[in-house]
């Protein structure tokens, strides 16, 4: 079935490589792969297929200039490639699967162009693109070229988001209720590639109602927490209770904890005032939040 | 089948289906569960617009491709779209149902994407809803990450997901039509004229969910009906109506029956808007942003001197049983003592 409404802005064939457990090597792994970039939302993607079976298994969001394909030097093929992020210790290897070796160092310089220059004209590359054999580009994929929002007025409000709670009171985190959206947005749609997994550990399993309860005897602590409430939510501890328990918020505390598992969220928690830990899976997160209220106390 | 879109999964719940269509601007129906297609469940809920059948989507009906009933290509009386996205399947089984009722009010939104796709083919219809911005964003603006939690609990799992599809059934010129966004038209079950679809749709499900091998549950079945509160009313006032006649010939006293009717009515009324109140309560947590109240609770927890510590320490036990347990469950599952201890060899397959 076609479903694909956008072109790829780049694709080619590559396989993943994983690290060997214990040590500093990684090793090609057969699995037939594609490598593929795309803008979603304003978001540059960088996904990994499995040709085999279709499926997507890796889908990192690349922030303008914060990660770059190169080129492993140590590689004595030359055809394993390294995707390293600047902002988190985070490196994904890849080799390439394209038959023809010609191309490889016209991927790389693409691929490092798209993450550079997101807010550029997609057009630019495509047409690049078009005339490069080696580099498919959206083969298979049909695209429809109506104009999308014709059909509906732009007059209604838009019921799509409902204002986020105020940025919390004090202690450091500053998010805007924009980069607020943009992170609960990234939530929806991130997936967790296999390899970046670093612990079994998710927030539901500490943030149960048992562990909650206790806090709640503090009046401080629960004023800390009430402008976060939904709105028109009472302002009391019982409330909060009730809503520890509801399934809504488990399901929120599983989307973080595999959002933070992805290794993308990174830059975002960083605007919480978090260290650069904070990104480094649930455990790192966790750590994160520790260290700042131990500074924050001092 | 694997594009999201855009368009995240939601929840197949009837408080969500109702808050998407108010959403889209349609007034005066509400989507109902039931849990037993006879008679007189669907009786007691009519007028019912069409039903919405949630299922596992196995494949394009390999074995039963015979006695299908016979797909309309063409026929301008019927609103049919093509799926192409598959996230957005429960909103076109919905739509399918709003655009082809005669007697619903569609409201500005959807009567104007009505009308502007009317001449479309099938799949461009598809299309003009996967891209219609009001239509994605209410849609959207419900979504979760998954409908089956279970399903998604043990990120570890490389396990195929289930898919799940939504189709809808509802009357159109007196037909039933069975209207399957991955099927290439409607299909037509056959004359049914007035209510009597009712009944016809009935053993129609049920062959469907035969075809499951005993064990599957996971079917779901929603009726889209008119606003209940505004049933019960109009009840209550042909019955106060009869009542008032009644007692005028015969006294007072009257009308014992017809009292009881309308008590019990105005009860529905008092349990249809507390099951109203929650439903809104559970859509308002579901666009919840909860992320600063996750953070603000961790910070609280780690005021005192180790409390968070000891939280985690418990917590990584926690997840360590549920991945043993899981790993469990699976060799159970599998008749096998296991795979040993080559834990990596799926990535081979």
């Amino acid at each position: 079935m076609a479903s694909a409404t956008k072109l790829p802005l780049l694709e080619f064939k590559a396989g993943r490589c994983f690290r060997t457990i214990g040590t500093d090597t990684v090793k090609p792994d057969p699995t037939k792969g594609l490598v593929y970039l795309e803008e979603e939302d304003g978001l540059m993607h960088f996904f990994w297929k499995n040709r085999t079976s279709g499926e997507i298994e890796d889908d990192l969001i690349l922030f303008p200039g914060d990660a770059e394909l190169i080129a492993v030097p140590q590689c004595t093929t030359g055809r394993v490639v390294m995707l390293q992020f600047k902002s988190s210790s985070q490196k994904l290897f890849y080799w390439l699967q394209e038959a023809s070796t010609a191309r490889d160092r016209i991927i790389l310089q693409h691929v490092n162009s798209l993450i550079h220059s997101q807010d550029d004209d997609e057009e630019e590359y495509l047409d690049e693109d078009a005339a490069m054999e080696d580099v498919e580009v959206s083969s298979g994929y049909c695209a429809i070229s109506f104009a999308p929002a014709a059909p509906v007025s732009s007059s209604t409000t838009n019921p799509s988001t409902t204002a986020p709670a105020a940025a919390a009171a004090g202690g450091g985190s500053a998010l805007t209720a924009q980069q607020m959206d943009q992170l609960r947005h990234l939530l929806g749609g991130l997936q967790v590639p296999q390899a970046a997994q670093r612990s079994n550990l998710r927030l539901d399993h500490i943030l149960t109602p048992g562990s909650v309860a206790p806090l709640l005897n503090s009046p401080e602590i629960c004023a800390a927490l009430f402008p976060h409430l939904p709105e028109s939510s009472e302002r009391t501890p019982e409330e909060i209770q009730a809503i520890v328990r509801t399934p809504q918020f488990s399901q929120a505390l599983v989307s973080l904890s595999t959002a933070l598992e992805s290794g993308q969220l990174g830059p975002l928690l960083r605007q919480f005032g978090l260290g650069p830990n904070a990104g480094n899976g649930v455990e790192g997160f966790l750590s994160a939040i520790q260290e700042q209220v131990k500074k924050d106390k001092k | 089948m694997s594009d999201t879109g855009n368009w995240c999964l939601i929840e197949s719940d009837p408080g969500v289906f109702t808050g998407l269509i108010k959403g889209i601007g349609v007034q005066g129906v509400q989507v109902e569960e039931i849990y037993s297609i006879d008679k007189e469940t669907l009786e007691d809920l009519q007028p019912v617009h069409g039903l919405i059948f949630l299922f596992k989507w196995q494949g394009r009906d390999p074995a039963s491709a015979t006695n299908q009933a016979p797909i309309e290509y063409e026929n301008p009386d019927v609103f049919f779209a093509q799926q192409v996205i598959t996230n957005a399947c429960a909103t076109q089984a919905i739509l399918s149902i709003l655009l082809n009722s005669r007697t619903i009010e569609l409201g500005e939104e959807l009567s104007n994407f009505k009308s502007f796709v009317s001449d479309f083919p099938a799949e461009i219809k598809g299309h003009a809803i996967s891209n219609s911005d009001v239509i994605r964003a209410v849609h959207n603006s419900f979504s979760r990450s998954d409908p089956f939690i279970n399903e998604m609990s043990d990120p570890n799992s490389k396990e195929k997901e289930d898919l799940f599809h939504f189709i809808a059934y509802t009357p159109i010129n007196g037909c039933l039509y069975e209207l399957d966004g991955l099927q290439e038209g409607p299909r037509n079950h056959g004359p049914a004229p007035g209510d009597t679809w009712l009944e016809k749709v009935g053993p129609i499900i049920q062959e469907r969910m035969a075809r499951y091998e005993g064990g599957e549950i996971r079917f779901n079945l929603m009726a889209v009906v008119d606003d209940r509160i505004k049933v019960y009313q109009e009840k209550v006032a042909a019955y106060e109506g009869q009542l008032k006649a009644l007692q005028e010939k015969e006294g007072p006293e009257a009308g014992a029956w017809l009292k009881g009717e309308i008590e019990n009515l105005q009860a529905d009324i008092v349990k249809e808007e507390g099951k109203r109140e929650k439903q809104a309560r559970e859509n308002k947590l579901r666009r919840h942003n909860f992320i600063p109240l996750i953070y603000e609770i961790l910070k609280g927890l780690a005021q005192e001197e180790g409390r968070l510590e000891g939280l985690i320490e418990e917590g990584r036990t926690r997840a360590k049983a549920e991945v043993e347990s899981a790993k469990q469950r699976k060799a159970a599952a599998a008749g096998t003592g296991g795979g040993g201890p080559g834990e990596d060899v799926d990535m081979y397959e």
